[in-house]
């Protein structure tokens, strides 16, 4: 599913689980449940 | 992304903790990791379906990448701050630090230098624009 727009302030933010670098599997879910996340969303090299 | 690895531990001190993602493969994304010895995770997301899903996909740059962004979220994914690169701009840690700790809100947005360097272009990974509305 493809959003218009970025989540916005105060909005919920849709959820995903994601591998890190080290094959380790990050689950945004359980992140916020133990403590704020600070996400940053960057280009990368591609 | 460096800064934010210099910053960690005082981001942990406030309670966050810092994830970064892009839709570099996982092996580019260890390289970076690792040549600047960054203390977070890397997340990737080489098919592009979270940024899509964000709504921070820009199909119109490099095959489709995600548009530079930072969010804060809280307990539910609630989006407690955001910042998205719409203009040439960028927010600094720091400044998100202050902002974690007082409250304060980033200061408003600044031209970025041009970006040509490779130092320069890591840094302009992180670059924001707009600033959320206040509602």
């Amino acid at each position: 599913m493809e959003r218009e727009a970025a989540p916005a302030l105060g909005e919920t933010a849709p959820d995903f689980t994601l591998s890190d670098t080290e094959g380790a599997s990050w689950h945004l879910d359980e992140r916020v449940a133990q403590q704020r996340v600070l996400l940053v969303f960057y280009r990368g090299q591609w | 992304m460096a800064d934010y690895g210099h910053l960690v531990n005082d981001f942990t001190g406030e309670g966050v903790q810092i994830a970064a993602l892009s839709v570099d493969d996982p092996e580019r994304s260890r390289d970076l990791r690792a040549r600047l010895a960054l203390p977070y995770p890397l997340l990737t997301d080489p098919g592009r379906d979270v940024v899509r899903a964000w709504g921070l996909y820009n199909p119109k740059e490099a095959g489709g990448i995600a548009r530079p962004a930072t969010y804060l979220l809280g307990p539910g994914r609630t989006v407690l701050f955001r910042n998205i690169d719409e203009v040439a701009a960028r927010a600094q840690p720091s400044e998100m630090l202050a902002y974690l700790r007082e409250g304060k809100e980033p200061p408003a947005r600044r031209l970025s230098p041009r970006l040509g360097d490779f130092a320069g272009s890591l840094v302009g990974m992180l670059r924001f624009g707009k600033r959320s509305p206040r509602q």
